[in-house]
């Protein structure tokens, strides 16, 4: 089975570094924090840099395994590698993929209501904006690809103020003492931090056969994870800094407040509404976000079930995620929701990834027909 | 669809009401009164050659009573023909009785909306009916002159901004308490002097106008404070411009604290009684210790008056906590301050004297 095109046109492996970072920032600005203060408290920006790491070696254990099968997205490999016992681990990515957009979707349609559309119905919310990613989506990779390189700058030029302005305002004894207090939150704070840094996990296993200089992705993946591991480290860093423990746990998002209470210097005054710009570039990256995962889900349902077309898989895929978000009945089960996909995340990235490496090991002369196989 | 997602909440600007101020008061009855000040754009709009209208004329307030400050706000959104808009709001005034009762209930109420200013200023006065009813001069509405009075200038050392994020914070911190400053009105005027402890979320103590600058003092924080020392025949005002504080010991013996706090003092002189006369080095070194002696009874007075409300509005709890985390219990602290052992030192040096020698 040929790799898809429809109508999708290579990209390079430099472009890797704008997809990952997006990815990953889009989502764990915002729930980083919390989900890292509330566990670690003081020791937070600790185990957000050892969960750094490893999410490091997540990337390129994702990286090296899809440059083990260069022409063929992870459900491809995975079936053909196993046979029909592929399917279980290639349809549990897909449903984690479908889970992890359903509950984003859900969660981003609360913050906008929240912050902008009071009024406006949740419903309608999470449809417009599941229809405005699957329009970006069906343009094809190449379009995405530049779509994330323009935003890529505008969000450094929002987030610099984000961290550079914070520490007038820290009160240092929110950092003090700045280890984790037990073994236990030695231990599973940086799997939690792990968990605000998987957004883009699965984007080399289904992106890779799009890049044409494949051989060449590892770098700018590892670069783009490299500066949204300072982007999101530096949020929880300036939240509990300036906020506190207490405080980061019981806001809802403490990022989006923190950008509310930040105060411009004087040649920064015309943007005295910080928040809004924040607020929106955030609301850009969580759609690109929505539309790198649902790029890679449709091939997906495409590749498993069999759909020729990519729109109607795109359309089912939407479809999907937009019911699946419409059926959280209430914030509060969101946010848990949120946790609950992280920490599968986390334990596909720990568990289910190094296991199909170490298969791929093992079954090194199947894997070798198979990546000759197109 | 897409471009539809918006329309709900499509508001027309000519339909709304800037809220600018909103006060907080107790009744008799127990029932919250919340009074909102809104400017009035119309009143502002003067043909020329046409006089300005009365400050008084400038804005309007609203009042209405609920069983709680959002309800009590709900209420006033009934009187009124526009929407009540809150995103603009420059300043909340707690009024003293409901600040006795618990001023909990108006933070909460007032973060959880996503739209609020995070850095509208909360103050207290004893009645906040009266601060948002009270024409000021120089200001279009009062709730403009807290906005460029804490804007505009250094603030004098016997009050301070406390937005009301940072009130927030202090009340959810544990072992910490709040300090909120006080206005008061006199003969048509505002004055922001002095500060109301909250610890429990209750008032429960306060540090009028003179103590004030004790508690500035001791929290590091005064930038443009005016010390008048005497000694001898010799009088001299020094303007204290950098307070450096250090927590040189804290620990724990026999469950008794002990903290050790010093402060580095920098100032400049500001005017010498006799002009001309140049100050000789050991005078120098006397002022200097009249000084520290002033900036050290401050902060003791403060300190004590702290103590005695239970409300630790140093951030001392955090270095007892940091000193011994692992036996840290916030819910003691409050007790265990009243009772600590503080002792202050002071250094103060007179580093400059402007243009004379």
């Amino acid at each position: 089975m040929k790799p898809v095109k429809a109508g999708n046109k290579l990209i390079s492996s430099n472009e890797m570094m704008p997809l990952v970072y997006c990815a990953t920032v889009a989502y764990g600005i915002i729930v980083g924090p919390k989900m890292l203060v509330e566990f670690g408290r003081e020791a937070s920006p600790l185990l957000s840099a050892l969960g750094l790491g490893l999410a490091v070696g997540v990337i390129i254990l994702s990286v090296k395994m899809a440059q083990r099968f260069p022409h063929l997205t992870a459900f491809q490999w995975i079936i053909r590698l196993l046979g029909p016992l592929g399917y279980v681990p290639a349809v549990t990515l897909l449903l984690y993929l479908l889970a992890l957009q359903s509950v984003h979707a859900y969660n981003f349609a609360v913050l906008l209501q929240m912050l902008f559309l009071d009024r406006t119905p949740l419903p309608v919310i999470i449809v417009g904006g599941m229809a405005a990613a699957f329009y970006g989506v069906h343009l094809g990779i190449e379009a995405l690809s530049r779509f994330f390189r323009i935003i890529v700058y505008l969000e450094y030029l929002v987030l610099v103020p984000l961290l550079l302005l914070g520490p007038s305002s820290f009160t240092w004894t929110h950092f003090m003492p700045f280890y984790p207090l037990d073994t236990r939150t030695w231990l599973l704070g940086p799997l939690v931090a792990l968990g605000s840094y998987l957004g883009y996990a699965h984007a080399p296993l289904g992106l890779l056969p799009y890049v044409r200089d494949h051989e060449r992705a590892l770098r700018p993946s590892l670069v783009g994870l490299a500066l949204a591991g300072l982007i999101i480290t530096g949020a929880t860093t300036v939240t509990l800094g300036v906020f506190g423990p207490e405080t980061v746990r019981l806001t809802a998002y403490p990022t989006f407040e923190y950008s509310q209470v930040l105060r411009m210097p004087q040649p920064l005054m015309f943007l005295s509404r910080y928040s809004l710009f924040f607020g929106i570039v955030w609301v850009v990256a969580i759609m690109k976000l929505a539309m790198l995962d649902m790029f890679i889900s449709a091939i997906g349902v495409q590749q498993i079930v069999g759909v020729r077309n990519f729109k109607v898989a795109l359309a089912g895929v939407t479809l999907v995620v937009a019911v699946g978000a419409m059926l959280i009945p209430n914030p509060r089960v969101g946010e848990q929701l949120v946790v609950n996909v992280a920490l599968l995340g986390v334990a596909l990235s720990l568990g289910l990834l190094p296991l199909l490496g170490l298969l791929v090991v093992l079954l090194r002369r199947r894997a070798d027909k198979v990546a000759q196989s197109t | 669809m897409i471009f539809l997602t918006g329309c709900w909440n499509l508001e027309e600007i000519e339909n709304r009401s800037f809220v600018l101020g909103v006060g907080f008061d107790l009744t008799p009855e127990g029932q919250v009164q919340c009074t909102v000040q809104l400017p009035r754009p119309q009143a502002l709009n003067f043909a020329r050659g046409q006089s300005p209208v009365a400050p008084q004329e400038q804005f309007s307030s609203i009042t209405a009573t609920g069983a709680t400050p959002w309800d009590a706000l709900a209420q006033i959104n009934k009187i009124t023909s526009r929407h009540l808009y809150l995103g603009h709001l420059q300043v909340i005034v707690v009024g003293e009785e409901m600040a006795r009762q618990g001023i909990n209930p108006v933070i909460d109420g007032l973060q959880r909306y996503a739209v609020i200013n995070r850095r509208a200023a909360v103050v207290l006065a004893r009645n906040a009916r009266q601060i948002m009813e009270a024409p000021v001069r120089g200001e279009l509405t009062p709730a403009m002159y807290f906005q460029t009075f804490f804007s505009s200038k250094p603030t004098p050392e016997s009050t301070e901004n406390v937005p009301i994020w940072r009130v927030r914070h202090d009340l959810l911190m544990p072992a910490h308490a709040a300090h909120i400053p006080r206005v008061t009105l006199a003969d048509g005027q505002f004055r922001l002097e002095g500060f109301g402890l909250i610890a429990n979320g209750r008032l429960s103590g306060d540090l009028p106008g003179a103590q004030a600058r004790g508690l500035a003092l001791a929290r590091g924080q005064v930038r443009d404070g005016s010390f008048a020392l005497k000694t001898g025949d010799r009088s001299v005002t020094v303007r204290v411009q950098k307070v450096g504080r250090r927590l040189t010991g804290t620990w724990w013996d026999g469950g008794e604290a002990h903290i050790r706090l010093s402060l580095d003092v920098h100032g400049q002189i500001e005017e010498n009684d006799q002009l001309g006369l140049a100050i000789p080095p050991d005078l120098y070194t006397r002022f200097e210790a009249k000084l520290a002696n002033q900036v050290k009874e401050e902060a003791m007075n403060a300190i004590a008056v702290a103590q005695k409300s239970g409300a630790d509005v140093f951030n001392f709890g955090e270095y007892m906590r940091i000193a011994d985390p692992y036996d840290w219990n916030p819910d003691s602290w409050a007790e265990k301050f009243r009772t600590a052992d503080i002792q202050v030192s002071v250094r103060a040096r007179i580093d400059r004297t402007g243009m004379f020698e």
